[in-house]
């Protein structure tokens, strides 16, 4: 009889354990997630911007089409994207287009004098910070989420639910990858 | 994120429930005290034929009064309580006057986007709001209520003077004390012991500046005499204590907090040198001390009051005081970025040009992402020997090497004829070292054209000339700076202080050779002011 209790006492135990591990998981999973969605308002608004700011450097550069219709291109690409992995890449190519139309733009002080461009400018610079915070910010909680579902013992509960490892948002372009961030 | 929710939300309440019970100790107390001090002044006279009152005093305090006291007491710190903490954030910004940053003005677009990224950078729970305190003062603070609202606020003369990574650290420092949660409970503590303060402040202006009417109070004075003057003491006394109480309340404010928002705000931007660049410009300027606010300095990123205790980490220091040292802060984020002391200087002299770049044309976009091969490197104007060292160590600006050098920045100053006399202009920083005389002459002298942050600078300047007015002006600002560059004595250090009341413009004052040292712009602030004056009064 007290060995039927104490078995039985184990077992509402274990199966706590295995609840409580459970819904933290859950919890974190949610929580990336969510980091996720974060990422993707502020793409949305990178992808609302590109088409006036195209608009905008049409009337002062027209003989560089080619960058603006790289430009446009890669952003409807990056718009079409669906899966985690075709988002990635797309965001990149777009981030390097961007960034060699900005160079171009360099070569034409009118455009850079103009109102509506330095707003635009500005509104662009600060939509690339907020990705780029929401990108720390959702690495940081799929890194906590990826070290818990592989250590001991939630890595039993995490096999058995098939909680999956995530995927880092990783930037391909190396020239950014080697860009300091603490600047002498 | 490496804390944990949990052990925020434990220790956010434990921190205002231990200064509710506080709270209502004091006034339990201070009831009590005056309760027995108004029985055995009245009732204790008339009755000291009684021999059991004049034994023993504190029989006066018998059962029932005390009972309707502590009730009655702890009445008056639930009142005190609630109206300190019932719309919290709306009342400390009106008493601040704060407003609410302008989408269409340039550096306030820029300061309402910075917040906006520090509020995605911390997972995007917070909608944080961007205020701007209208003051030249620099500093810069954060504040949450019960229900969950934020603000993040910052002077118009620290936004002024930041570039937008140095803007970005501050307003990450900012978010930090908002996510790990301990905004809540420096703001609670602050608003509920600030109405110490205050009145403390009202009596003590009653005291040295007379009754608030001012004009007959030579003649009041003569007729009363007396027994004015000893009421005058009293309230003096109750003022001190007051006073003291006030301080108590940083009792519950932990100094670690500000360290612990600092690699917040490391953590977010990934970016040390540029919130040491910010704390050293915020540490070698007026901070705010005697604006309104000034009595919940806990709020602030740097305490705007004048203490020897923040440079000091003894057991009363940490008891007393809000914030760390500033030079162990500046410290530690250096080591982070694996900077020494001189790195600073060299670092702030690149970010004065790129401030110059970034004001000349406000929305150039910063290098972060997209224009990082694109963006010329800012080359500041005539300074030649920038990149060689420029030794300055931190907080204690050394000796200049020869005579006039800029105490500044070590370069040579050049002779120049400004306004008709004679100055010594720094070609590099653009600061000038001017005879006390030849200011009044300058400034005398009419100018017809300032540019367009000249003024903006001299309007922003402005709006705290009627409160530094009604405060004793010593008590607010001054403070040893730099050694000037023709005494070259490093006992005798110049003293970093306003012009005058009436023109606040922060200057340093040498006093054995009463020669002044002008930082760029702040001698054409001062002029502008002045000729603004000067031009109202004939119109």
């Amino acid at each position: 009889m007290v060995l039927l209790l104490i078995v039985l006492g184990i077992v509402v135990v274990v199966a706590l354990m295995v609840v409580g591990m459970y819904n933290g998981l859950v919890q974190m999973r949610v929580s990336f997630q969510n980091a996720w969605s974060q990422i993707d308002v502020q793409l949305k608004r990178r992808h609302d911007l590109i088409p006036n700011l195209v608009e905008t450097a049409k009337g002062y550069m027209s003989h560089e089409r080619g960058t603006l219709e790289s430009v446009t291109k890669a952003r409807q690409m990056a718009v079409d994207a669906s899966s985690i992995k075709d988002k990635l890449a797309a965001e990149n190519a777009l981030t390097s287009t961007l960034r060699s139309l900005m160079a171009v733009a360099e070569n034409y002080p009118n455009l850079k004098a103009d109102q509506t461009m330095l707003r635009l400018q500005e509104e662009l610079t600060t939509t690339e910070n907020k990705i780029g915070f929401a990108r720390q910010y959702y690495n940081d909680e799929v890194g906590r989420y990826n070290t818990a579902i592989q250590t001991f013992p939630n890595s039993i509960i995490a096999g058995q639910f098939a909680f999956k490892p995530a995927e880092f948002f990783q930037l391909e372009d190396a020239a950014e990858r080697n860009a300091p961030q603490v600047k002498f | 994120m490496s804390y944990s929710f949990v052990q925020i939300e434990q220790s956010k309440s434990r921190t205002i429930q231990w200064s509710l019970a506080f709270l209502a100790v004091l006034y339990a107390l201070g009831a009590l005290l005056i309760v027995w001090v108004v029985k055995y002044f009245i009732f204790g006279r008339v009755s000291s034929d009684q021999i059991e009152l004049a034994s023993s005093p504190l029989s006066l305090l018998d059962l029932p009064t005390v009972l309707w006291t502590l009730g009655a007491a702890l009445c008056l710190s639930a009142v005190h309580w609630f109206s300190s903490t019932d719309a919290l954030i709306d009342k400390t910004l009106q008493y601040m006057s704060g407003r609410i940053a302008d989408e269409n003005v340039d550096d306030e677009r820029v300061f309402r986007h910075v917040v906006e990224e520090a509020a995605v950078a911390t997972g995007g729970k917070y909608h944080i709001e961007p205020y701007l305190i209208p003051t030249a003062a620099m500093n810069a603070f954060a504040l949450q209520d019960f229900q969950g609202r934020s603000v993040i606020g910052i002077t118009e003369g620290l936004l002024k003077r930041l570039n937008r990574e140095q803007l970005e650290a501050v307003i990450a420092h900012e978010a930090g004390h908002i996510a790990t949660g301990d905004c809540l409970e420096t703001t609670v503590t602050s608003v509920v012991f600030k109405a110490f303060d205050t009145i403390c402040d009202i009596s003590r202006r009653m005291l040295f500046f007379g009754n608030i009417s001012g004009n007959d109070r030579s003649s009041s004075r003569r007729e009363s005499g007396g027994s004015l003057m000893i009421l005058m003491l009293v309230i003096f006394l109750i003022a001190l204590v007051l006073k003291f109480i006030g301080y108590l309340g940083s009792l519950f404010i932990s100094r670690e907090r500000e360290y612990r928002a600092d690699a917040m705000s490391v953590q977010l931007t990934r970016n040390p040198l540029a919130l040491a660049e910010a704390l050293h410009i915020i540490d070698q300027r007026w901070k705010g001390g005697g604006m309104p606010g000034e009595a919940m300095d806990a709020i602030f990123i740097l305490s705007p009051r004048q203490s020897a205790y923040d440079d000091q980490e003894d057991v009363f220091s940490d008891l007393f005081s809000t914030h760390p040292p500033i030079k162990k802060r500046i410290g530690i984020l250096l080591d982070m970025a694996h900077a020494k002391a001189g790195d600073l200087d060299q670092a702030l002299a690149r970010a004065r040009s790129r401030f110059e770049t970034l004001h000349a044309d406000p929305l150039q976009p910063d290098s972060t992402l997209n224009s990082v091969p694109s963006v010329p490197v800012p080359v500041p104007l005539g300074m030649p020997g920038a990149s060689s060292n420029m030794p300055f160590p931190l907080g204690n600006p050394t000796m200049p090497t020869a005579k006039d050098h800029c105490p500044r920045c070590q370069t040579a100053l050049e002779p120049e004829t400004y306004e008709g006399v004679q100055i010594k202009k720094c070609p590099s920083c653009q600061g000038s070292l001017v005879g006390e005389m030849d200011v009044l002459h300058i400034v005398g002298t009419k100018e017809e054209h300032f540019d367009d942050r000249i003024h903006e600078l001299a309007r922003i300047t402005r709006q705290q000339v009627k409160v530094l007015q009604s405060n004793p002006f010593d008590r607010i600002y001054d403070q040893q700076s730099i050694v000037c560059p023709s005494c070259l004595d490093p006992q005798k250090k110049m003293t970093r202080r306003f012009v005058s009341p009436k023109y606040p413009v922060e200057v340093d004052k040498c006093k054995t050779c009463a020669r002044v040292w002008f930082d760029k712009d702040e001698l054409e602030i001062l002029q502008c002011l002045y000729e603004s004056d000067q031009s109202a009064v004939k119109s």
